[in-house]
This record gives structure tokens, C-alpha cells and sequence, in this order.
């Protein structure tokens, strides 16, 4: 049963890896704009139509 | 049976903005209808560049543009002034940040990502849609700042330059308290996650090496819990001690440390494991609480001063060169040019141009002043239809108008009366401490082992931050129904203060006439069709806002240029055109008597020296305003107006017999009516909109400041309402007295569950650990309760069946 300390300890050390991620990435404010990344995916990129009409 | 009343009214609104078109002034064009020019002219470029997935994305995505004048961002020219914008600058490219207050929807991001198409000098531009901004990256030598600016304006999106963007003090985003609830939130759930063996069962005796292990993993993740995602609580509650005041906090802040430092012992002594997963979950649930709190607050900003409200820099005439200085840096004597529609910075003399100025905001005259050449001019006016020079008379700082911001009213706090759930917290704590103490003293002498224990369950299931999350939920969500609904609180002390008015004053101009709207009726000889065209003409071509007013509700005629016309002050307007003598204005203008008794203000027509008739021009009142005023009617009424005794017959129709109508009132003498009505202990709720009413508004128990849009400026007042949304104030004051039986509904559920939690801690019953469970429980419980109490809420009191459900 002591392999179940070293499964805790590295999931652990794997889900504190996505802590500091998440801590960065809103210090880095990549969450200050919630409503632009979704909806700019959505946009047509219309430069490449453009590009075959002519 | 009911008749169903098929009302359907086939409404014209305008492809781009949405507003209802009057078959005055509609527009049709590539087979659209647009209501004005304005917004035919922007869908006409967008077309030309191929930009017409702006109006496929969202329906309607434009908004009604005011016209304005091409040097609107002269100043933006001036290398010194466009410095404190630009945020990067090498050889090839500038880059900008514009606040543009009109981003509302994915259309608006769109057109701004794809403002390359329409100018080649735009490199790349990106939004950030939640501070409503757009980052421009633009190479100078192609377009300039000022023509980005206009670029801008052109397409709907006038960028909103004040002078505080001028002075750079970049607010940091508080991020804080995002970061502590994702740290928090994280160690919480793997404390829980872990202490499942022993909730299941596992003890000592079993597995000493895993048990060990699992109680020292809860330990190391419980760590950053108290010293960083408490912090705040601690930091309160000692600012509070160092008063000698016991607030809300410093229960909370013991029973975290309690809690901690028992833990800690135990499992260092393995005695125990601790109660982690409970100390970890108050914090969490606390500051769930507290940001839901701060996110309500956050979404207006109230408390603009002057600076908002002026532009960021005027032009000053330096023998013959026009150069644009900041405003703080006008000093007297300069010869300042203001264009039209433009804002008097300073108070000075008239030195060139025909003035019609409009002081509506400092004085609520509706109809505009006329200025003659060497007489002053005050800051706050705004110049109509010309532009002026002036002489300016005193520097900016100085002006009579900034002297009213830093008016007494301004500085004195507003009269803060103790809210009564403060006072229940702050006893509150001081009995539950004085409850675990006994409660401790007493199981040390019955049984020392159970003391801890009993004194971390009472600390925790007793916790008054029961009592305030059933407050602070309550208040977070009535206040983001109201914003909903038009209507933008400061924050929650406002809405209990609702409860207690008793007498609500208005002001006239703005707040309940329509601003821009006025009844025209004509009396007399009916015109011909030349006639009419003659008549109209020259009063197109008058500035005077009266001729403007009548020019513009009957469009309908063919125009004709007058050159001849001749404006004598105060009077009327002369004019030669086609051979016929046309005259136009006051009863006294052409010998007549003035009719008494009337509410209107009346323009005479005479065609060749013979009087044809009159029009009659009655301010509009806002629609559904009687309906309001009736609905009124547990409260006193006053109103306060800036304006004349014109309207008193009007307003005596429509308000109710007691009520009191003031008119000629200065804004010292409303600020002054209003402190007579404190002083006589009544509970005072003003509504106005100008700057003209800020004293009175400040020195109101609250004041609400009705707006056009709530990007325009506002003075220091409680609560932002949306002009239209002013019918509805009966509703918000009923509704937040309903959220106040709200509040107390939760306050006794909170109340009942503290009695039964402290019963069965203080008789030893009560895990620490089901303690936390039940807390938690009963915090979300709360907020549940509050919710749904809220939907109620919202349901009677503004389910109005033609409401749009969002």
C-alpha cells in the first residue's frame, strides 16, 4: 500500500503544475477579456476568400 | 371572453442602429431603411470595403451617431497631448489604446479587428471587449493619430478621451482575490479528496505509515490556505482591533486560526488529524462571498469628477496659429477658439462670433442664451452652431463652475446612519466568543479532551458570516436585477436606505421633460405649400432653438436659400426671401400682448406684414410620467426647477395637490431646499440629471442621476438610471423593500440555524468536521434562498408583459 503515497505525491505534483499554470496565466491577464476568444473563432477569415476571388 | 387586441403596428426601425424610423427623416439606400443620415452614411462605407458581416454577425449592431465637427480631435495633432495616449512608438509604428464606450457586441469586435480593410495605415488592432478598449497598431507616416481618431468616430465608434486617460494612472486590475480562490479553491478540494480515508474509516491502528502520510499532505496544502488565502480576514481584523472595534472579520479570523492551530497540534502530536478540510472550506466559501460582492460594484463607475466631463485640451490662438494646450495649462488671457458644440473650459469674454451658448447643464434653462460681442461667457456652456473666440478671464482651475464641485456638499460625508445588520455582527461576535469561553472554561472541568473540540465547533458553526452572506447574497443579486433593469447602485447601504424615503423631489429640465422633444402645435391661418417653404427656410437657417425645434418637426418642405436675414436679440428673425417679407418670433416682436396664464412658449409668423398665426411649443413631459407620478402615493412630492414659471400650469395638472413647485431655482437654492426637508427629519430621495443638481444630489439621502446613456457624465450621486427606465422607480423603491423582507427572512433562517448549531456544540454533539460540512451546507443554502428570493422578487415587480425576457 505504499505505492498509494507515491501515486498521491505525483498526482499531486501534477495538479500543482496546473495550479501555478492557472496562477500565471491569470496574473499574465489572459482572463481579464472572457467574451473576444470566443467569439473571434467564429469570425470567417475573409482575407483568404478575398485571395481566391481574385 | 377577452378580445384579443391585435395591435401590430408594422414599426420601421433602421438596418444599422435599430431606432425607430419617423417618415421624416428616413432614409432608403441599397433597398435598407435607415433612420438618419448619419447611419446610412456608415453602412454606405462599411458596404464599400465589404464589411457587411458587421450586420450578418448581430442584428442591428450600429448605434445613432451625433454629427460632430471634423476638429473634434484637433489636440490629437499636438505631439504633447497625443504622448500621454501612445503607449509604444519606434520609426515605423505607433501604438494606441482608445476607451470606446460603444463596444457592446461581437459585431463591435469584429468591425474593430478588421479596421485594416477600410485604412491601409492600420496594422493591427485587437479589443479587449470587458474594458471596452481597442489596442491600434498603426505606422504614422500612413495615418496619424488625430485621422485614426476620426476614422474611428466615422464608423460609429467615437473613441472617449477625457483628461484622466490623459494622465495615465493605469489602475491595476485587482487580480488578487481571483488568484486566492483558485489557491484556495485548489487546496481546499485535494484536502477533501484526501481526507476521504479517514472520513471512511481509516485509523492509526490500521496504517500508521498511510494515515500519517495523508494527515501531513492536508497539512503542507492547508499551509498556503491560511497564510495567503486568509490573509485579508487577518489583516481586518486586527485593523479593526487596533480601533477597539470587534468587526465581522474577527470571528472569522479566530476561527481560522483556532481551527489551524488546533489541527496543526494534533497532527504533529497524532492526537488527531485536524480539521483542515473545515478551515480550508470557511475560507473558501468566505471569499466566493466577497467576490460575488465585488463584481457587482465593479461594473460602474461612479464617481466621475469634473475631469471626465471636459475635453482634454482646447485650442489657443497664438497670432494666427491654432495650437492645442492642455486644459490644466490655460492660463488668463489666453484667446481660446471653441468650435461648436463644444465645451466652455473657462470662464471669459466673447472677443469673435455670434454666441448662442447652451448652459443647460449649469443652470437648467432649457433655451439657449444669446452673447454679444465683449460680454462673459461661463465655463460649462455649451456653444451652438458657430464657433467662438474667447478671451479667457481667469485660469482653469479657478473657473466659478469647478468652484461648485469643490462646493461644501462635496466634502461632507453623507449622513451615515448605522445599518442595523452592523450592529447585530458586531454584538454577535462578542457573544459567541463569551459563549465559547464559558463553554471551554466548562468542559475543562467536565472533560478536558472534549474543550477543544467543543470551542473549534461553536467558533465554526456559529460564524456570523452566516448572517452577512444572507446580506451581502441578497444585496449582490437585487443589485444586479436593478442593472438589469436600468437602474446602477452604487452598492448595498443605498438599497437599504430606499426603504426609508419619504419624500422624493425632482428636477424639471431633462429628468422629466424630454430633453430633445417638444409638443408643437400651430394656431392661425394655414400656410400654402410656398408659404410654408418660405416660413421654414428661414427658420432652418435661425439658431435659435426654438426655430430648430419647429424646422425639424415639419421636414416636409422644399428649401429654399435665404441670404437675407437679420436676428435682432431677444426678439426674433427678419428676412428678405423671394420678394417676401417674412417675420418670425416673440408676441412683443410684433406689438402683441403677450397671453398670460400659458405654459408654452409661443412663435408668431407674419408673412408681408400681415400676422398669419402662432406656434405654440410645449416641452414634452416623458412619456409615462403621470403614470408614475399617480403611482407615487405614499410619498410627498417636490419639484425643483431650474427653469422659468412657464410650466407651472402643466405641472400642477400632473402632480399632486400638495406637492410643492418650485421654479428659478439656483443650484444653491436646491441644495438649500433640500437640507430644510432633513432638517425637518424627512428621508430624502432626489432624481435630477445635470451638473446643476450635484450639490442638491450630494446632500440628498440618495440621489439618483438620470442619464442618456450611463458612459455620459455623471456627478458624485448613489444610483445611475437610464432615462427611459424612469418609470419604473416605483418598482425598484417597492422592490428593495421587498429584498429587505428578503434580507430578514434569511437573517431568522441564519439565526434559527446558529441557535441549533451552538446548542449541539456547546453539549459536545458536534464533529468540528460536520460542523464545517453544515456551515458550508447552509452558506450555499443562503445563497440559494437569496436567489430565489431574488427571481420572486423580480417576477411581481417587473413582469410587465411587454418586457423582452433576456
Amino acid at each position: 500500500m505504499i505505492v498509494i503515497i507515491v501515486l498521491l505525491s505525483l498526482s499531486l505534483l501534477v495538479a500543482i503544475i496546473f495550479l501555478l499554470a492557472y496562477l500565471w496565466s491569470v496574473k499574465s491577464g489572459q482572463f481579464d477579456d472572457d467574451f473576444s476568444p470566443a467569439n473571434r473563432i467564429l469570425f470567417d477569415d475573409n482575407d483568404i476568400k478575398d485571395k481566391y476571388k481574385k | 371572453m377577452e378580445k384579443l387586441n391585435l395591435d401590430i403596428e408594422q414599426k420601421s426601425v433602421c438596418f444599422h442602429c435599430g431606432e425607430l424610423c419617423t417618415a421624416n427623416e428616413k432614409v432608403l439606400f441599397n433597398d435598407k431603411l435607415f433612420c438618419c443620415n448619419g447611419c446610412q452614411r456608415v453602412y454606405a462605407l462599411l458596404h464599400q470595403y465589404n464589411l457587411d458581416e458587421y450586420y450578418c454577425l448581430n442584428e442591428m449592431p450600429g448605434s445613432q451617431k451625433k454629427a460632430n465637427s471634423s476638429e473634434k480631435f484637433l489636440f490629437l495633432d499636438e505631439q504633447s497631448v497625443a504622448a500621454s495616449l501612445i503607449s509604444f512608438k519606434n520609426n515605423e509604428l505607433t501604438k494606441v489604446t482608445f476607451y470606446l464606450p460603444q463596444i457592446h457586441c461581437s459585431s463591435c469586435l469584429w468591425l474593430l479587428e478588421n479596421l485594416k480593410k477600410i485604412n491601409k495605415g492600420v496594422i493591427f488592432s485587437q479589443v479587449n471587449f470587458t474594458k471596452k478598449e481597442v489596442s491600434i497598431a498603426f505606422n504614422h507616416n500612413e495615418i496619424t493619430l488625430r485621422q485614426l481618431a476620426d476614422l474611428l468616430s466615422i464608423i460609429g465608434y467615437e473613441p472617449y478621451i477625457s483628461m484622466n486617460s490623459g494622465n495615465k494612472t493605469n489602475v491595476k486590475t485587482d487580480k488578487s482575490n481571483i488568484l486566492k480562490l483558485g489557491l484556495v479553491g485548489f487546496c481546499f478540494l485535494n484536502i477533501m479528496l484526501i481526507s476521504f480515508p479517514e472520513y471512511l474509516g481509516l485509523k492509526l491502528t490500521d496504517d500508521a505509515v498511510l494515515t500519517i502520510f495523508f494527515r501531513y499532505m492536508n497539512l503542507f496544502l492547508a499551509l498556503p490556505v491560511f497564510f495567503y488565502g486568509s490573509s485579508e480576514f487577518f489583516i481586518t481584523a486586527y485593523k479593526g482591533l487596533k480601533q477597539k472595534y470587534l468587526n465581522i472579520d474577527a470571528p472569522i479570523a479566530l476561527a481560522v486560526l483556532i481551527t489551524f492551530v488546533r489541527s496543526i497540534y494534533e497532527v504533529v502530536s497524532n492526537t488527531g488529524s485536524g480539521y483542515f478540510d473545515s478551515m480550508s472550506g470557511i475560507v473558501f466559501f468566505m471569499l466566493v462571498g466577497r467576490i460575488l460582492q465585488s463584481k457587482t460594484s465593479k461594473s460602474i463607475q461612479f464617481n466621475r469628477d469634473y475631469q471626465s466631463y471636459f475635453p482634454i485640451a482646447v485650442s489657443v490662438v497664438n497670432s494666427g496659429n491654432k495650437i492645442a494646450t492642455k486644459i490644466q495649462e490655460l492660463k488668463k488671457d489666453d484667446v481660446l477658439f471653441i468650435h461648436h458644440h463644444e465645451l466652455i473650459p473657462v470662464d471669459g469674454i466673447l472677443s469673435k462670433g455670434n454666441a448662442t451658448i447652451d448652459y443647460s447643464f449649469v443652470t437648467g434653462e432649457s433655451v439657449a442664451t444669446p452673447v454679444k460681442i465683449g460680454e462673459l461667457v461661463y465655463a460649462g456652456g455649451k456653444v451652438l452652431a458657430t464657433n467662438i473666440e474667447i478671451i479667457a478671464s481667469m485660469p482653469f482651475s479657478q473657473s466659478g463652475f469647478i468652484k461648485l464641485w469643490e462646493n461644501i456638499a462635496f466634502k461632507e460625508t453623507k449622513r451615515n446612519k448605522a445599518v442595523v445588520i452592523d450592529n447585530i455582527s458586531k454584538y454577535f461576535s462578542i457573544i459567541v466568543l463569551l459563549i465559547a469561553s464559558v463553554a471551554f472554561v466548562y468542559w475543562q472541568i467536565f472533560d478536558a479532551r472534549l474543550s477543544w473540540k467543543v470551542v473549534s465547533s461553536i467558533l465554526i458553526i456559529a460564524c456570523p458570516c452566516v448572517l452577512l452572506l444572507s446580506a451581502s447574497y441578497t444585496n449582490a443579486f437585487v443589485l444586479d436585477l436593478f442593472s438589469k433593469h436600468g437602474m446602477f447602485v452604487k452598492n448595498a447601504e443605498v438599497l437599504n436606505k430606499f426603504t426609508k424615503i419619504n419624500h422624493i423631489v425632482f428636477d424639471k429640465t431633462g429628468t422629466i421633460t424630454e430633453p430633445n422633444h417638444f409638443d408643437i402645435v400651430y394656431e392661425g391661418t394655414k400656410f400654402n405649400e410656398i408659404q410654408n417653404a418660405l416660413v421654414l427656410s428661414v427658420m432652418d437657417q435661425s439658431i435659435h432653438p426654438l426655430s430648430v425645434a419647429i424646422a425639424k418637426q415639419y421636414k416636409n418642405y422644399k428649401s429654399i436659400m435665404v441670404s437675407n436675414i437679420k436676428t435682432i436679440e431677444g426678439k426674433g428673425i427678419e428676412a428678405w426671401v423671394n420678394d417676401t417679407y417674412i417675420k418670425i418670433g416673440s408676441a412683443s416682436f410684433f406689438g402683441l400682448e403677450k397671453s398670460e396664464n400659458i405654459n408654452f412658449s409661443e412663435v408668431y409668423i407674419g408673412i408681408d406684414n400681415v400676422v398669419f398665426g402662432k406656434y405654440c411649443i410645449k416641452n414634452k413631459l416623458k412619456a409615462n410620467f403621470e403614470n408614475l407620478i399617480h403611482s407615487l402615493v405614499n410619498y410627498k412630492i417636490s419639484l425643483l426647477s431650474g427653469d422659468n414659471d412657464n410650466s407651472r400650469n402643466q405641472m400642477s395638472e400632473i402632480f399632486p395637490k400638495e406637492s410643492i413647485l418650485l421654479f428659478n431655482q439656483s443650484p444653491q437654492q436646491k441644495l438649500d431646499y433640500i437640507k430644510k426637508l432633513q432638517n425637518k427629519d424627512q428621508q430624502v430621495l432626489m432624481i435630477g440629471d445635470g451638473l446643476n443638481d450635484a450639490g442638491a444630489l450630494q446632500q440628498s439621502d440618495i440621489g439618483i442621476s438620470v442619464v442618456e446613456n450611463v458612459f455620459s457624465f455623471s456627478p458624485a450621486c448613489d444610483t445611475l438610471l437610464n432615462s427611459n427606465k424612469l418609470k419604473l422607480l416605483n418598482q425598484f423603491i417597492l422592490a428593495s423593500k421587498a429584498s429587505r423582507k428578503l434580507i430578514l427572512v434569511t437573517f431568522a433562517y441564519s439565526i434559527l440555524y446558529n441557535l441549533l448549531g451552538i446548542v449541539f456544540s456547546v453539549t459536545a454533539n458536534l464533529e468540528p468536521m460536520i460542523a464545517a460540512i453544515i456551515m458550508s451546507a447552509s452558506s450555499l443554502s443562503i445563497i440559494h434562498i437569496s436567489f430565489v428570493g431574488v427571481k420572486l422578487i423580480e417576477r411581481k415587480y417587473f413582469n410587465d408583459k411587454n418586457h423582452v425576457l433576456i
